[in-house]
């Protein structure tokens, strides 16, 4: 369970900061707007009660300055239920015809270039009697039947209901945003959870299995992501399930492979203990002897070739090394047995050093079973040549025969475990090329099998025993250090 | 000569034990590890020949304490492991030698004469290879009693190659063992020497075979 919880913990780590993030910014945004809007329309709204009161003057009064008039007026345009209002009237001589003296004071504190510019409105902040206002500024031209006169007009508000309505926007964006924000979480840890649910499903599938199951996992409505793991889930289980197929079939040819000249040795010897002339009791023993010499062979290939499995590989040391040195030593220890057939063994080193990074042992293995194999399936009088040739990056290693060769066909066969070509040497294991090629694996050699005449295709009469085998290792070469 | 044979399995100590009986040796076999440490506690052998795989004491443990006591029985070491590992451990404890089995039987008693002959520090004085025989010591060889002309520089040769008899011995190690007469030959001077005693050889079936890139084996002509 570790691991999904802390996919989700990670989605959600950086998705949540991240939504509350937007909403913040989102609702800051709004609010400004909005509270921008607000404060224009409340100051226009201030301008226009300016406006009202010049036309009222201009309309009704026969004098600018007739104070009466403007009194009732203020009255009727600057009537307000929540703030409290100023307002003040002064001519262009600065001589205050009515309204607020202070509010008339205020706007001595206002740069020159305010004061008059005509038909302009300006807007200002000001602090009367400890109360904040909010001031329109305004210069009008009054001009009635019999003068015209310039006219300053202020008119002063409290910020109360500002400050309401703004509050009363705050909360209708915010508690919104808050909601949707909420709704978010949920809709995204709901679908987190639900998304993650296959993942849950291929992981109880995959815990519930024993390791004896190795049958595919079948999910039904999963999502293409997960169908993609538990395709490669099923792929490592079925080369798993042929690995374990394999090994089980070698398991059980070398028993069969052991079983054989076992049977061969106990009959030989049944037969002899029945058997009361003693010349022919002695002519069954040497038989029963090389079955049995036959079963230690095979034993003994069978161990070389489970000590150059990949597996056992982890405790093999690999070091640098020149295999001419190695493949003369084996050369040298297997001549005596090309000798007894008279064949020609030889030894065609490298010019210059053949370094490989290869174990000693294994090589060892290798190259017994490789010569071995030549010299086994070469007739008397033949002829097995081994040689190394050094090219930039590579190393090879050549083992060649003039003897009957392999058949096209079976080329590839020859590496399998226990395969022999028919008709040759009984006393072979047919392990020696599989081992060779283990540890040609171990080694990352490459191997290759070819005729070593090239089969000259006019010449029909060429007798095929003269064929050959070419069998040749490339390793990596590695540079001196 | 007394060889106390260590070895648990009733059939391959039987056989083992009967054979090296009919070859002249004098055998004791015990068949588990604390009477082998017992009866090498208080005899001598000039041999012993070690299964490892021993009840109630393994044959390493054996052997440690045999040479803990300052003993220097030789022992061979007769086992069914053939792990590298094995092979140096039994060798470090002070193994003389070490046989993988199974072994043929002759080999065996190849082996224990390998093992008196050190012992006994008995150099072969004397190396017959019929129908030449080589006397180290005194560095000539006889065919059929009468001198066998050879100089110094072929009887060295000779001599190398009947020490590796059934071997293939490599032009190097002929060129080293043959140089300490002089400074270091080439390898071409070896091939004229090598020349002069196949010919000499040849005259009494013997031939040296040249094994090409290896070096030289001696063998009898058929």
């Amino acid at each position: 369970m570790q691991k999904k919880a802390s996919l989700r913990k990670k989605l959600l780590s950086w998705l949540i900061p991240l939504l509350l993030l937007l909403i913040l910014v989102d609702s800051t945004i709004l609010f400004r707007l909005a509270i921008n809007k607000l404060e224009n329309e409340l100051d226009a709204d201030l301008f226009r009660s300016t406006k009202d009161i010049a036309k009222f003057l201009s309309d009704f009064g026969n004098s600018p300055t007739d104070i009466q008039l403007l009194e009732n007026a203020s009255k009727i345009f600057l009537n307000d239920e929540v703030d409290k209002v100023l307002y003040s009237i002064n001519d262009n001589h600065g001589q205050l015809l009515s309204g607020s003296k202070a509010l008339q004071h205020a706007a001595d504190t206002l740069p020159i270039n305010y004061k008059h510019q005509q038909s302009d409105h300006n807007f200002y902040y000001t602090t009367i009697a400890n109360e904040e206002f909010r001031v329109v500024h305004s210069v009008f031209n009054i001009s009635n039947a019999q003068s015209t006169q310039v006219v300053t007009i202020q008119i002063a508000s409290t910020q109360k209901w500002r400050k309401t309505l703004s509050n009363t926007i705050l909360i209708g964006i915010v508690v919104p945003q808050l909601l949707l924000a909420l709704l978010s979480f949920f809709i995204i840890w709901f679908g987190i959870k639900k998304g993650l649910a296959p993942l849950d499903a291929l992981q109880d599938a995959v815990y519930k299995r024993s390791e004896q199951d190795l049958s595919p996992i079948e999910l039904h409505n999963i999502p293409q992501e997960v169908s993609l793991v538990t395709n490669a889930v099923n792929q490592l289980m079925q080369k798993l399930q042929n690995l374990i197929a394999a090994q089980n079939r070698f398991v059980a040819d070398a028993a069969h492979q052991l079983r054989t000249p076992l049977a061969g040795a106990q009959a030989q010897l049944e037969l002899a203990e029945q058997e009361v002339d003693p010349f022919a009791i002695k002519a069954m023993l040497p038989r029963a002897h090389q079955s049995l010499d036959k079963l230690l062979h095979t034993i003994n290939q069978l161990l070389i070739l489970a000590r150059s499995q990949p597996e056992a590989s982890a405790s093999f040391k690999m070091i640098p090394l020149d295999l001419n040195i190695i493949v003369k030593e084996i050369a040298l220890e297997m001549a005596p047995a090309a000798i007894k057939k008279n064949i020609d063994l030889g030894f065609e080193p490298s010019l210059v050093p053949a370094l490989v990074k290869g174990n000693i042992e294994r090589l060892h293995d290798m190259l017994i079973n490789l010569i071995d194999n030549a010299i086994r399936y070469t007739q008397n009088d033949g002829k097995v040549t081994v040689s190394l040739d050094v090219s930039e990056d590579l190393v090879q290693l050549i083992v060649e025969d003039n003897g009957p060769g392999v058949s096209h066909a079976e080329q590839d066969k020859i590496f399998d475990r226990f395969h022999r070509v028919v008709g040759t040497d009984q006393a072979g294991s047919g392990l020696g090329l599989a081992i060779v090629k283990e540890i040609a694996v171990l080694h990352g050699a490459t191997i290759s099998i070819s005729d070593a005449v090239a089969t000259d295709k006019t010449t029909l009469e060429k007798p095929l025993q003269h064929r050959g085998l070419k069998v040749t290792l490339s390793f990596n070469r590695i540079q001196s250090s | 000569m007394r060889i106390l044979l260590v070895e648990d399995d009733a059939i391959l100590g039987n056989a083992t034990s009967i054979y090296l009986r009919n070859n002249g040796y004098a055998v004791d076999w015990v068949q588990d590890g604390k009477q082998a440490d017992i009866i090498l506690h208080d005899e001598i052998y000039d041999v012993v020949v070690l299964d490892l795989g021993l009840p109630q004491m393994d044959g390493l443990n054996v052997l440690k304490r045999l040479r803990a006591r300052k003993q220097d029985t030789s022992v061979i070491i007769l086992t069914a492991r053939d792990d590298l590992e094995d092979r140096i451990t039994g060798l470090d404890l002070g193994a003389d030698d070490y046989l993988i089995k199974p072994i043929k039987l002759p080999e065996l008693a190849a082996r224990l004469r390998v093992q008196i002959r050190r012992k006994h520090a008995v150099s072969t004085a004397v190396i017959e290879y019929p129908p030449l025989t080589l006397h180290t010591k005194e560095h000539l060889v006889t065919y059929q009693g009468q001198p066998f002309a050879l100089s110094p520089r072929e009887f060295s040769l000779l001599e190398t190659l009947l020490v590796r008899v059934g071997k293939v011995v490599s032009k190097e190690s002929l060129i080293g063992n043959i140089s300490d007469w002089d400074d270091s030959l080439g390898s071409n001077a070896i091939e004229v020497y090598m020349h002069r005693l196949r010919k000499k050889l040849l005259q009494v079936n013997i031939e040296i075979r040249t094994v090409r890139g290896l070096g030289y084996l001696l063998d009898k002509k058929n």
